[in-house]
């Protein structure tokens, strides 16, 4: 148990163990939900009326509903409604496999932003970009390979407490920073045509978003959703209970990870797959769901819900907030989620728990 | 007084007794980088044979296209490497020595990043893509990036811990790296100008670029050389600097002055090249010890070396095409990282 023991030294907002584990859904979790998923809403509806022609809300509602003409029809229903329902749904699967790992790594800042799945994901995929071609199941598999096979690696170092936590953050970093070289050099030997869609694809973009082509991401993704939602949360309330506990209540500790750790790095390859590294979402949104939340654990509902509200603004914020340029929505969660980091660093220092 | 400096509590490295005596390592050094030299001449895409690029080195110029070779192409691009190697390994000594962190290097706390960002803003502003024009943002970048980035790591309570500023200069490094993209995309022509500077990389400077910057470096160079006694004082604690009648004060700014000279200057000419500053100074205690009097002029001859056996494998890995010496040296570096904080307790608050 030294492991644990030596984990939560580092852990920056400890997660109290036991405080609220026992109630299944608590009031304010629900109202939680409830709330940021309405707010989403909200920003999904904006995303449906703003463009290059804007509509009232009733026109988007009779859009929708598929009494408009025909122009209103096609800019709201064929091009903007799959760009924000995957915005939202990629949100939500971004924000649930933070939450996943953090809860494994027992580190706030344990995302796979930072521990370098994200970046194992987007190599992967621009090594299938870049080696073999461009069809979307082979860039799936590819962020997919990818992705197990950092994991793979930080379980290897990260054997017999080689990288427990703060360490594990660092050797991220390096991993982080191996993969992008990795990913200089694919998008290097490839050709220029395939270079500039590699390029393009691993900023991390929701541009030219279509059902057709984001289709079965958004379903295998929801599936996974549902699937990791409850199929595991019994196990990881368990889990923040202290692996004796977990043990104790029957649910075998290391089973939890491991299953975590795969579920977490499916739903981000599944949303890198299809719209490139999105980085920072995984990292924020299980913040602000815990918090809000006023959740002691996990708390993956909240911080899925959290997730879809954050990339559902981003990318209103990316398409609209500068008149004249649209950025894809890597960039502006990158720039926001950064700011963010700088100001938890800074308030963790405050408190000198860091 | 290095005997007191090694055993110092919260040095850089716990107590090394004894490394190899200074001259031996100098020498093994000096070897080294002749080799270095002599493979960055020979080997690339037209590999050229050891005997004729050495007469067109030394005044044969019958040989007209080995003379083109190596004075046009080869030689430039290995002195930027020299010069931007030992401006980068001394920054990165420079600045180990003063945090008192092992993992500190300029690209990992977002020193490089500042000067990436000063870069794109003087090109998005309309400035020329020549060295000279960019040379003074990317000092600015490098030193607003510095100062952020201590700063932030020294916020609240206690000592800025090694971890806490890793992470400060990764969070202050996504910020800058976001920014920057943002104004790359939204100028095609700045985007287009900056690809083949962004990943770091020594092919195509030329002598005169380098005579742009050298005026920093070697200013840099020479703050370090003034930093060396005062830092072994400052590896025994603030505190006891002080009391042994070093002004912290002025330790501090001249190093951060030098490390954003050092770093400002080296990417300017040759973009943003991680790692080297992380790696060599670790390589340098490992060959003589704690002594800062020994490892940063140490690590400013050992940084070439590396740089050199980066440019040069980057030539050779792929075929028809040059790799930025910058993902060379991050593959080199990063293993080197993850090294670090498993053999010891760095990343330990």
């Amino acid at each position: 148990m030294s492991r644990t023991g030596a984990a939560r030294a580092f852990v920056l907002r400890a997660p109290l163990p036991g405080v609220r584990a026992s109630e299944r859904f608590s009031v304010r979790s629900t109202l939680t939900c409830a709330a940021l998923l309405a707010l989403t809403a909200a920003v999904s509806l904006a995303a449906l009326m703003l463009g290059e022609v804007v509509y009232s809300p009733q026109q988007v509602a009779q859009a929708l509903f598929g009494e408009a003409p025909g122009a209103a029809e096609l800019f709201v229903v064929q091009w903007r409604l799959p760009r924000a329902v995957t915005a939202a749904v990629f949100g939500a699967m971004l924000g649930l496999a933070g939450a996943l790992f953090q809860s494994v790594t027992r580190n706030p800042l344990g995302s796979p932003d930072i521990i370098g799945f994200t970046a194992g994901s987007s190599a992967g995929g621009v090594a299938v970009v870049a080696l073999i071609g461009s069809s979307h199941l082979m860039v799936a598999a590819g962020a997919l390979a990818g992705g197990f096979a950092v994991a793979a690696l930080i379980v290897l170092l990260s054997r017999g407490g080689g990288i427990a936590g703060f360490r594990l953050v660092i050797a991220g970093i390096a991993l982080s920073a191996m993969l992008s070289g990795l990913e200089t050099w694919f998008i290097l030997s490839a050709d220029l045509d395939i270079a500039q869609v590699a390029a393009l694809w691993s900023t991390g973009s929701l541009n030219g978003t279509g059902f057709t082509y984001t289709g079965p991401a958004l379903l295998a993704g929801t599936a996974m959703l549902l699937v990791t939602g409850f199929g595991l949360g019994r196990r990881l309330r368990l889990l923040d209970l202290g692996d004796d506990a977990s043990a104790a209540l029957g649910a075998d500790p290391g089973r939890t990870r491991l299953l975590a750790i795969a579920a977490g790095v499916v739903l981000i390859a599944i949303a890198t797959a299809s719209a490139g590294p999105i980085a920072f979402v995984a990292l924020a949104a299980p913040h602000i769901g815990r918090r809000l939340a006023g959740a002691a654990g996990a708390a993956p509902a909240p911080s899925a819900c959290a997730g879809a509200l954050v990339l559902a603004s981003a990318d209103l914020a990316g398409q609209h907030a500068i008149p004249g340029h649209s950025y894809p929505v890597g960039l502006v969660t990158v720039a926001v989620g950064g700011i963010y980091l700088i100001t938890l660093i800074a308030r963790e220092n405050r408190k000198g728990t860091l | 007084m290095p005997e007191t400096t090694t055993a110092a509590r919260g040095g850089p490295r716990p107590a090394r007794a004894a490394g190899l005596p200074l001259p031996a390592a100098l020498t093994g050094l000096a070897a080294a980088l002749a080799v270095a030299v002599a493979a960055s001449l020979v080997i690339g895409a037209e590999d050229l044979a050891a005997p004729r690029a050495f007469a067109a080195l030394f005044g044969d110029g019958a040989d007209r296209q080995a003379h083109l070779l190596v004075f046009e192409y080869r030689l430039p691009r290995t002195i930027v490497a020299i010069a931007a190697g030992a401006a980068l390994g001394v920054a990165g000594a420079l600045i180990q020595a003063y945090t008192r962190n092992p993992l500190a290097d300029p690209g990992i706390l977002g020193v490089n990043a500042g000067a990436a960002f000063g870069v794109t803003v003087a090109f998005g502003l309309g400035l020329s893509a020549s060295t000279s024009a960019l040379v003074w943002p990317a000092l600015v970048g490098a030193g607003a990036a510095t100062v952020a980035v201590l700063l932030l790591a020294s916020i609240g309570r206690g000592p800025a811990t090694p971890v806490r500023m890793t992470l400060a200069g990764v969070a202050l490094a996504a910020v800058i790296g976001g920014v920057t993209t943002g104004v790359r995309l939204s100028d095609p022509e700045t985007f287009e100008r900056l690809r083949s500077w962004q990943a770091g990389s020594v092919a195509g400077r030329s002598l005169a670029d380098l005579a742009d910057v050298a005026p920093y470096i070697a200013a840099g160079l020479a703050l370090a050389v003034l930093l060396l006694k005062p830092l072994n004082a400052i590896a025994l604690g603030e505190d006891l600097a002080a009391s042994l009648g070093v002004n912290t004060r002025n330790v501090q700014v001249l190093t951060v002055t030098a490390v954003a000279l050092l770093v400002g200057a080296a990417t300017a000419v040759a973009g943003p090249i991680g790692f080297i500053g992380l790696m060599v100074p670790h390589a340098c205690r490992l060959l003589v010890g704690n002594d800062h009097t020994r490892v940063i002029p140490m690590s400013a001859l050992a940084a070439p070396v590396i740089v050199l056996l980066a440019d040069v494998l980057s030539r050779v890995l792929l075929p028809l095409r040059e790799l930025p010496v910058g993902v060379v040296t991050a593959f080199i570096g990063a293993p080197v990282l993850i090294w670090v904080v498993r053999s010891r307790k760095a990343g330990a608050p």
